[in-house]
């Protein structure tokens, strides 16, 4: 794939970036967005090579996905590290961002909020397949789980969203 | 299969809605363009910076180097000398440690004579 097709293909695909890039960081624009830029910058710069075993958005969001965890660990160790500094005990549950809750609950989309409830990786099943159109093979292939795994985290995950939205705790 | 067009539905008014939502791909590209143009060298002189304030902290902080002792020199049993020694030096002592020789002499004897009976 040659720079201008492939600046093409992240440009068409930059909307599910972004927002495959704020699932990833736990609804943290600023996070999301940075994480974006290192993904484009190793992509361009041919650090990240689409070898085509997948499609080409399996693979992206596989990119995105790893430079958000790796993103993630180096923040958390700083964290730490500073923790450390204050002895204070390290928060190791990462939180959804505080504003996103509030925005969530000022537009009234009670869906983000109903997912944010879910344990991380049925949310991530669900985000993938409802939100990104992928298929439940491509999800568990980008996840780096079963296909069994994921199917039964995809069952759960609706089930449990579905009762989450009935019962309007997330309203 | 109703259910799940629900939730698919769902997903698609929240996708719709987040479209429009954060910085465009040129505006985001335009970011890190500026970002990786930030000068590598200036993080290489904070760098040497902190490097050099640390070691000048390591350097106060580090104990007045002291003049290493020399160890207490032993002698072996060889190499000692009784500090009476040079008593043993007598006049004419080389003479025990040499084997003479006919014909040559160590020394002129010379008596020591009276002035007195020279005078008599």
């Amino acid at each position: 794939m040659n720079p201008s097709e492939l600046r093409s293909q992240l440009e068409r695909l930059h909307p599910s970036n972004l927002a495959w890039a704020r699932h990833c960081c736990r609804q943290q624009d600023v996070e999301a967005e940075e994480v974006l830029q290192e993904v484009y910058i190793r992509v361009l710069e041919g650090r990240a090579r689409f070898g085509g075993r997948s499609s080409f958005k399996t693979w992206l969001f596989g990119v995105i996905l790893r430079t958000a965890r790796e993103r993630a660990r180096r923040g958390w160790l700083r964290a730490t590290l500073l923790e450390r500094w204050h002895q204070r005990s390290p928060e190791r549950e990462a939180v959804p961002d505080p504003e996103f809750l509030v925005r969530q609950s000022q537009r009234g989309e009670r869906l983000g909020s109903a997912l944010a409830e879910l344990p991380r990786r049925q949310q991530q099943v669900l985000h993938l397949v409802f939100y990104q159109d992928l298929t439940i093979e491509e999800a568990a292939r980008l996840l780096g789980i079963g296909l069994g795994s994921a199917r039964t985290h995809f069952e759960r995950g609706k089930h449990r969203l579905r009762e989450l939205l009935r019962s309007g705790v997330a309203a | 299969m109703n259910e799940d067009r629900e939730l698919r539905d769902a997903f698609a008014a929240w996708r719709r809605r987040e479209a429009a939502r954060g910085p465009d791909f040129e505006a985001l590209l335009r970011r890190t363009r500026t970002a990786a143009r930030r000068p590598a060298w200036l993080a290489a002189v904070l760098a040497c910076l902190a490097l050099a304030s640390l070691m000048a902290v390591l350097w106060q902080l580090a104990p007045e180097r002291v003049p290493p002792v020399r160890p207490v020199s032993t002698l072996s049993l060889t190499d000692w000398r009784s500090s009476t020694d040079f008593l043993l030096a007598t006049p004419g002592s080389e003479l025990l440690h040499v084997v003479p020789r006919i014909g040559e002499s160590h020394g002129t004897f010379t008596p020591h004579r009276n002035v007195s009976e020279d005078h008599s």
